[in-house]
C-alpha cells in the first residue's frame, strides 16, 4: 500500500476519552489532503500519529506499508516532514541555519560536516520555496508569511515525501495564506504526499484535491470540496451562522460566517 | 504571529539570549583558544609574591623546593582548576539555557549548587564528619552526594514517558534551591560560631588547592561529563525550535534531555564540590560567547568552555594580586568574577545594541 494510510486508528490521552476514533485516511504521493474540523477535533493528533510521533491506541498508520510507530527514528525522520502549529524560537538563527536544520536526520555524527549531497538538498530548498534571497536574514526578523516558506524550506531539505502541515496558514495575511497553499499545491504535484490541518475552509476547497471533516475524533465526511462542504454538513459539525454556497468566481466553494443565519438559528 | 512563533513573555527572550553570529564557527573557537592559552599563560605569574616563573619551573622538575618552587606549585594546580571550574560551569550554562529553553538559566539554577552547599555545610559544621577518603576531602564528598540527590529528585518530578517537563524541571529546581537556602540557613544557625567563618569562606567560592591531589576528582567527574554534552550538540540545536520539532527530524528527545540534566549537572557538581559556588561564569560566559559563535552548539559549547576557562583563570589571577591590606587575605574570585564580569557583559550589549 503507497503513500500514507491510517486503518481504523483510534487515540486517547486517558482511557475512556477517545480523542480519535476509528479514522481512516489515505494520502498518495502527488495529493494535498486537508484536514477539516472544528477546536478539539482530533486534527493535531491525527497529525502526530501520521508523522509516527503518537502511538495509536488501536488500528494502524502507515506509510509506504511500513508502520510509521515501527520505523526506524532516523528513517521515518528522512520519510516525512513534519510542521508544528508552533514552533518556538530560542535564539537568533540566520535563514540558511534554520533550513540547514532540515538535515539531521542524514547527518553521520556529532561533528560530521555537510556532504555535498546536503549541500545540494538545502540550496534545492531554498530555490523551490524562493527564499534565496534571505539567505542571510535573522529568522526572527522575518515576516509571518516569510518565516513559513523558510520552515517548509526546512521540511523541503528534510527530504521527505511525506508532509504533514498543523495549520500552516495560521495568522498569516490573506496574500502569504494564498502562497503558502499554492507552494503547498506545487510540492503536492511535484510527487509528494501532503496532508495540511487547517481551520480555513476556503484555503481548503480552493487548494487541496481531497477534504477530510472531523467532528469529535470522527470522519464525518471524505472527499472533495462540494461533495464534503455541504450547508448541512457545515452546520451540524461547526454549527449555525455559516453560509455555504458556489464561490462567485464559480468552480469551487465558498464558506462564510452569516450573521443572518445565526440571528435565525437564535430566534425561529 | 506565525506557526513560527516566539516564545514571548518569558524570561528567556532577554536580548541576551538572542545575540547573532558574528564570526564564523572555527574563527571564534580559535579565538577562544588563544583566549585560554594566554590566560594559561599569564597567571603563573600573576601573585601577591614575585618569581621568575620559568626558573621555578625548572627547579621544581629538578625537585628542588624553594620558596618560588613551592609557590609555583600551589599555583599551577590553581590554574588547571580555574581553567576547568570556569570551563565547566560555562558549558553547564550553556547547556541549561537551552534545555530549560531560559536566558538566565545557569548550572545553579536547578539547585545543585545550594544542595551541595548544604552538603559542604554538613561537613563544616559536624567535627564528625570531618574526614578524607584519599584526596577526597568530606566537604567535597557530602557536596557531591547531596548535589546527586537534587538532581534524583528533579528527575523523579520531571520525568515524562516521552521527554522532560522542563517547565516542572525548572520550576522543581527554584523550589530546591529555596529548600537547600533555608537548610543552609539552619545549619549556620545551629553551628558553633567559630566555624561559621569556614563556612562563609566556602560559600564566597575559590580556587585555593593545596596540591594536584585535591584537583584528581574533579577532571575526572568534569571531563566525561563534558564529553558527554559535546557529543548532544546537534540535538541540543534541534531542541531549541522545540520538542516536537525536533522529534520529528528524528532526535531521542527524552534521552538528549537525559543527557543534558545528568551531564550539565554531574559537570556542575564537580566543580561546586572542590570550589564552592562561583558565581556569574556560568551565566554570562555563554551568552558573551554566544554573539560570536552563534547558536550552534558544535561550536558554542567548546567555546563557552574556553572562555569560561579562560575568564576565571584571569579573575584568579588578579584574585591573588589583590591582597586586601590588612587581612592578608586575597579577595574571594566569586566576588571578581561578578564585578568584573557584569561591566564587561553590559559593555557587549551596548557595543551590540549600536552596532548598525
Amino acid at each position: 500500500m503507497s503513500g500514507l494510510a491510517l486503518s481504523a486508528v483510534s487515540f486517547a490521552y486517558r482511557a475512556g476519552d477517545p480523542v480519535l476514533d476509528q479514522v481512516e485516511l489515505r494520502v498518495e504521493q502527488g495529493e494535498l489532503v486537508a484536514v477539516l474540523g472544528p477546536n478539539g477535533s482530533g486534527k493535531s493528533t491525527l497529525l502526530r500519529i501520521a508523522a509516527g510521533l503518537l502511538d495509536p491506541t488501536a488500528g494502524q498508520a502507515t506509510w509506504d506499508g511500513r508502520s510509521l510507530q515501527a520505523l526506524p527514528r532516523l528513517q521515518r525522520a528522512r520519510a516525512v516532514a513534519f510542521l508544528p502549529q508552533s514552533v518556538p524560537v530560542l535564539y537568533r538563527h540566520s535563514v540558511r541555519d534554520v533550513i540547514a536544520l532540515g538535515r539531521h536526520p542524514h547527518l553521520r555524527g556529532p561533528f560530521s560536516p555537510f556532504s555535498a549531497a546536503d549541500r545540494a538538498a538545502i540550496a534545492l530548498a531554498m530555490e523551490r520555496t524562493e527564499v534565496d534571497a534571505l539567505a542571510t536574514r535573522s529568522f526572527d526578523e522575518l515576516s509571518g508569511g516569510e518565516r513559513q516558506r523558510v520552515l517548509i524550506a526546512a521540511a523541503l531539505a528534510q527530504g521527505g515525501r511525506l508532509f504533514l502541515l498543523d495549520e500552516p496558514t495560521i495568522s498569516l495575511d490573506l496574500h502569504h495564506q494564498v502562497a503558502v497553499m499554492r507552494l503547498l499545491r506545487e510540492l503536492a504535484l511535484a510527487g509528494r504526499a501532503v496532508l495540511c490541518a487547517t481551520h480555513d475552509l476556503n484555503l481548503a476547497a480552493a487548494y487541496a484535491q481531497r477534504l477530510v471533516m472531523l467532528d469529535r475524533g470522527r470522519v464525518e465526511c471524505t472527499g472533495s470540496a462540494a461533495e464534503v462542504l455541504s450547508a448541512a454538513r457545515v452546520a451540524r459539525v461547526y454549527g449555525a451562522g455559516i453560509w455555504v454556497g458556489e464561490h462567485p468566481q464559480g468552480g469551487g466553494m465558498a464558506v462564510l460566517p452569516s450573521p443572518a443565519a445565526a440571528a435565525r438559528s437564535a430566534h425561529p | 504571529m506565525t506557526a513560527a512563533t516566539r516564545s514571548t513573555g518569558t524570561a528567556a527572550q532577554t536580548t541576551a539570549g538572542r545575540s547573532q553570529r558574528k564570526t564564523s564557527g572555527p574563527l571564534a573557537l580559535a579565538g577562544c583558544l588563544l583566549l585560554a592559552v594566554l590566560a594559561l599563560a599569564a597567571a603563573p605569574w600573576c601573585g601577591s609574591e614575585r618569581i621568575d616563573v620559568p626558573a621555578a619551573a625548572a627547579a621544581l622538575l629538578r625537585g628542588e623546593t624553594s620558596t618560588s618552587e613551592r609557590i609555583l606549585a600551589l599555583r599551577l594546580p590553581r590554574i588547571v582548576l580555574g581553567m576547568l571550574a570556569g570551563g565547566g560551569l560555562a558549558l553547564a550554562g550553556a547547556t541549561f539555557q537551552t534545555l530549560l529553553r531560559n536566558a538566565l538559566a545557569t548550572p545553579y539554577t536547578l539547585g545543585v549548587s545550594f544542595a551541595g552547599a548544604f552538603g559542604a555545610f554538613l561537613a563544616l559544621s559536624v567535627p564528625a564528619l570531618s574526614f578524607s577518603l584519599g584526596p577526597v576531602g568530606s566537604v567535597a564528598l557530602f557536596a557531591w552526594v547531596f548535589s546527586a540527590l537534587d538532581v534524583a529528585a528533579l528527575y523523579a518530578l520531571a520525568r515524562r514517558p516521552d521527554h522532560l517537563d522542563t517547565h516542572e524541571l525548572l520550576l522543581a529546581g527554584v523550589t530546591l534551591n529555596f529548600f537547600f537556602g533555608a537548610c543552609i540557613l539552619l545549619t549556620r544557625f545551629l553551628t558553633d560560631p567559630q566555624r561559621l567563618r569556614a563556612m562563609d569562606h566556602w560559600m564566597m567560592g575559590g580556587l585555593q588547592v593545596s596540591g594536584w591531589g585535591e584537583l584528581v576528582p574533579v577532571p575526572a567527574l568534569l571531563l566525561p561529563g563534558a564529553a558527554l554534552l559535546l557529543l548532544q550538540a546537534r540535538a541540543l540545536n534541534q531542541l531549541a525550535f522545540g520538542e516536537e520539532l525536533a522529534a520529528a527530524r528524528g532526535v531521542e528527545v527524552a534521552r538528549t534531555q537525559q543527557i543534558a540534566l545528568f551531564a550539565g549537572s554531574m559537570v556542575t557538581a564537580a566543580v561546586v564540590g572542590v570550589t564552592g559556588p562561583i558565581g556569574f561564569v556560568g551565566l554570562i560566559a555563554p551568552h558573551a560567547v554566544r554573539r560570536f559563535t552563534g547558536p550552534d552548539h558544535r561550536w558554542l559549547l567548546p567555546c563557552a568552555f574556553l572562555a569560561g576557562g579562560a575568564f576565571l583563570v584571569l579573575m584568579d589571577a588578579v584574585a591573588r594580586e589583590l591582597t586586601i591590606a590588612g587581612r592578608g587575605a586575597e579577595l574571594p574570585v566569586g566576588i571578581l568574577t561578578a564585578m568584573v564580569g557584569a561591566p564587561l557583559f553590559l559593555g557587549l550589549l551596548l557595543r551590540a545594541r549600536r552596532a548598525p
